[in-house]
């Protein structure tokens, strides 16, 4: 049997008999499409829900179980050696092997429309707990107009910034310093964007803030769900579920595409960028292209970059000038 | 010398005065604008670099010489971002728009992407990048 083929087989019958009556058993909106997710344990349930857009029940565009070693056994399927990290993606397949000391399996079916994530340690790394199932929506959503992007997005009257850009430049202190103002929020780490309709969707409701930036927000960091240290960052991992209410978790249209960069200002200051300034800010987006479709990834990219005009901007030294600034940012669009 | 700017693997994209060329074999992207935007819109329309340099001449921008433009051709050829046409294609009309104020065509080359992901390398996406442990034999 073919490794694609026992991938999509280890799929069905993981669906067809552990997942027939999982433990937990809901629903969750991540950009345009409805998720079935299915746990097999409740203490899986609730390390990644908090994480997701609850929505109600109906037709799921995917189906996700989550299940652990101790549950199920698809060690067979770990690439060898265990130690590097794999992608197969293919028209119908996809499967990504991360390893590590709290290794992951990622398994999905595209014509099925079912994906496993399997940890066979029994547990995931904290920030991977913030945007569960990242490389699934991914690599589902590659034939679709969709794009998953590294960057943050808050909206006022339905009107999205997308602010894009390595770490460290201020994305997450300015979607949060919105989100208490009152903006709409769709994410602060990833979000979706529509290549053609200019949509841009939440795929989760968490934020990742650093600690260095916590003071800013003490309200957030007491309701951090863990600090996580990825990369040697510490980082509060916050679920904005119950901080924001859920019509302030939601999408719109982009007007406007903001490249963050620390130049020293004190209040925020915007200046005009070029689209290949734009398209460099989404390369740590194009990363995902590792998980394969590259040529996905690029061509999407630079359709992003086209659908609406670019800035930099420096957020300033004062986070609670930042919404007022963007406000006036967009009034001046207009 | 004619040249198509229709090569494998290279998406192209225009947006006002700025043209955006990005290579999804090698990661590399390029930004064209200005003088340079106005060559390889030339070079798309089917335009050679004779007749190219000869509209430069006659232009507002003719501080641009027929060496750079030379020059400049030879580096997208080098970049594989244009190549040479074989036979005669259709002309379509095309003039000078971006070259005012006229500078030296420039090629704005990005290979941070490329850096990034030979970092973490792109691994075999195909079954062949998924060796399995083969099963113990007794």
């Amino acid at each position: 049997m073919s490794t694609e083929a026992q991938f999509l087989h280890a799929i069905d019958r993981v669906f067809e008999h552990r997942l027939a009556s999982p433990a937990v058993d809901c629903f969750a909106r991540s950009g345009s499409y409805r998720l079935r997710l299915c746990f097999t344990d409740k203490k899986l349930g609730a390390e990644f829900l908090p994480s997701f857009l609850r929505e109600e029940a109906g037709p799921a565009d995917l189906e996700i179980g989550f299940l652990t070693g101790a549950e199920s056994e698809l060690s067979s399927l770990v690439p060898y050696p265990p130690t590097a990290h794999r992608t197969i993606a293919l028209d119908d397949c996809f499967a990504f092997w991360f390893p590590g000391d709290l290794p992951m399996l990622y398994l999905l079916n595209r014509k099925s429309r079912r994906a496993l994530i399997w940890m066979p340690a029994g547990a995931a790394p904290d920030w991977i707990a913030s945007r569960p199932a990242l490389p699934i929506m991914y690599a589902f959503s590659v034939s679709s107009p969709w794009v998953v992007l590294h960057a943050a997005a808050v909206g006022l009257k339905d009107r999205f910034l997308l602010l894009a850009g390595d770490g460290r430049v201020g994305k997450t202190t300015a979607a949060l310093s919105c989100a208490r103002a009152g903006w709409t929020y769709a994410g602060d780490d990833y979000v979706y964007a529509n290549t053609t309709s200019r949509k841009i969707e939440p795929l989760y409701c968490s934020a990742r803030l650093r600690a260095d930036m916590a003071k800013a927000f003490p309200d957030l960091a007491d309701v951090a769900t863990s600090v996580s240290n990825s990369d040697g960052e510490a980082r509060y991992e916050l679920r904005l579920a119950g901080q924001l209410t859920p019509d302030k978790i939601r999408g719109g249209s982009l007007a406007a595409i903001l490249l963050p960069r620390r130049q020293g200002a004190a209040l925020p200051q915007f200046s005009p960028a070029r689209r290949i300034d734009a398209l460099s800010a989404l390369n740590t987006s194009m990363m995902l292209a590792q998980l394969g479709w590259l040529d996905v990834m690029i061509n999407k990219a630079a359709m992003t970059v086209g659908l609406a005009p670019v800035f930099f901007v420096d957020t300033g030294q004062e986070p609670h000038a930042i919404p007022d600034a963007f406000a006036e940012f967009l009034d001046r669009l207009e | 010398m004619r040249y198509t700017t229709q090569v494998p693997k290279l998406v192209t994209r225009q947006f006002d005065d700025e043209i955006i060329l990005a290579n999804f074999d090698t990661g590399i992207y390029y930004s064209l604008i200005g003088t340079a935007a106005d060559i390889w819109l030339g070079l798309k329309s089917g335009a050679s670099t004779e007749e190219i340099a000869t509209a430069f001449a006659k232009s507002s921008a003719q501080t641009v010489t027929t060496e750079q433009i030379a020059t400049f051709i030879d580096e997208l050829v080098t970049e594989n971002i244009i190549a040479p046409h074989e036979g005669n294609p259709g002309r379509e009309p095309w003039s000078i728009q971006f070259g005012n104020p006229p500078s030296p065509p420039t090629l704005d080359r990005f290979d941070d992407l490329r850096d990034l992901l030979l970092l973490d390398p792109v691994h075999d996406v195909s079954e062949g990048g998924w060796p399995l442990k083969a099963p113990d034999v007794d």
